[in-house]
């Protein structure tokens, strides 16, 4: 697999307040939640809040391909028109959507690795979950530091918790600078595995 | 009891107030991660 | 010619030979980007916008028009939101389209015999005017 320079990674923590703009200047609205596709890992979208510290969840949301942009400062879109009711989009009282934030991340043989505080997002074109940040467990050996797991193509959920295959251990994280390559390698070794 | 102690206490019940309101805000504002589709489903081929 | 440059200029009345605005704001408009408005303030009557179609000249000194008659209030919302001051480029964010600020905007280059703005200048660059894309209440937009 060749690549040019790989895609920024990027926490999606982060990404909740940043203004959301249009093409034509004007302020629409600031990203709450990160809305991901259980299956693929996929960025699906997101929810959206009004500006301002005092503020209400918006009835919108923006979908992926509305996207034109994701930026330090602002994500932009071409206009309004690309934002959806959020019935739609992403329906709340769904019982299927969770939020991962505070689950646990079990191995698939039984260890838990820790409380996720965040998801590390990577892309250009599609945005993609390809690791989650943990206050790490005791069974990582930093208990209570925050590390960074890599995540196979798929995302696993069992209950409440999210499950990793358990040669990620092997390519465990502390700064998001060296992530991408532990990420591709543990990816990988998982081909490797299967072959 | 003296006019003061009422200022005072009126004082520490709206700062207790202000705590609230922010503490609760701050909680509604916060941005999750979330995922759609089916969980239950693990990772078996 | 720059905008620092042009404000406060005296919009003089080539018929009465006398002042009748004096220039406070600039409304830009992309596609291509050009000076589409001039926000006037110390105005006598109800009219506080002169479109740049009706600028007879415009000098070093002064913005000469034809009559009077050319200063008027806003037509369309557009014009309103440009008399209330919400689309003024000096001070404004300058957003790439792809999200990055690149500063506010502090000066810009224009050309008076056209109107063309040639140049958006910011603390930390220059940005050719042909890249400007939109312009709005939250920011100028420019290309990558």
């Amino acid at each position: 697999m060749t690549s040019s320079s790989p895609d920024p990674l990027v926490r999606a923590r982060e990404l909740t307040g940043r203004p959301v703009v249009t093409l034509g200047g004007e302020l629409v609205a600031e990203i709450k939640d990160i809305v991901f596709e259980s299956s693929g890992g996929y960025i699906a979208g997101f929810t959206l809040r009004n500006p301002g510290l005092f503020s209400r969840s918006r009835k919108e949301s923006l979908p992926w391909d509305g996207v034109h942009g994701v930026g330090r400062d602002a994500v932009m879109v071409p206009d309004e028109t690309v934002l959806l009711p959020t019935k739609e989009f992403a329906p709340r009282k769904q019982a299927r959507n969770r939020d991962v934030l505070d689950d646990r991340v079990l191995t698939d043989n039984g260890q838990d690795l820790g409380r996720v505080v965040d998801v590390v997002l990577q892309g250009g074109t599609t945005l993609e979950i390809v690791g989650y940040e943990v206050e790490a467990s005791e069974a990582l050996g930093s208990a209570g530091r925050r590390v960074l797991i890599p995540l196979p193509d798929t995302i696993a959920v069992s209950g409440e918790n999210l499950i990793v295959p358990s040669s990620a251990t092997d390519f465990v994280s502390e700064d998001l600078a060296g992530f991408g390559a532990a990420v591709d390698a543990f990816r990988a070794r998982l081909r490797e595995g299967t072959n | 009891m003296d006019w003061w102690v009422w200022v005072i206490l009126v004082l520490i019940v709206l700062a207790a107030l202000i705590t609230l309101a922010v503490v609760v805000q701050r909680r509604r504002r916060r941005g999750g991660v979330i995922g759609l589709g089916e969980p239950g489903r693990t990772d078996s081929p | 010619m720059l905008f620092s440059q042009a404000r406060k200029h005296d919009v003089v009345s080539t018929a009465t030979a006398t002042r009748v605005a004096r220039v406070e704001g600039f409304v830009v408009r992309p596609g291509p980007a050009r000076v589409a408005l001039l926000r006037l303030g110390k105005v006598s009557g109800a009219g506080t916008l002169l479109a740049w179609d009706d600028v007879q000249g415009f000098g070093p000194d002064a913005v000469t028009v034809a009559t009077d008659a050319a200063l008027r209030p806003a037509r369309d919302e557009l014009e309103q939101r440009a008399e209330d001051n919400e689309l003024d480029i000096l001070g404004k964010l300058v957003l790439t389209e792809r999200g990055t600020a690149l500063g506010a905007v502090t000066d810009v280059d224009f050309d008076p015999e056209t109107g063309a703005v040639t140049m958006l200048i910011t603390k930390a660059e220059t940005i050719a005017g042909d890249r400007l894309i939109g312009l709005g209440r939250y920011a100028v937009v420019v290309l990558s």
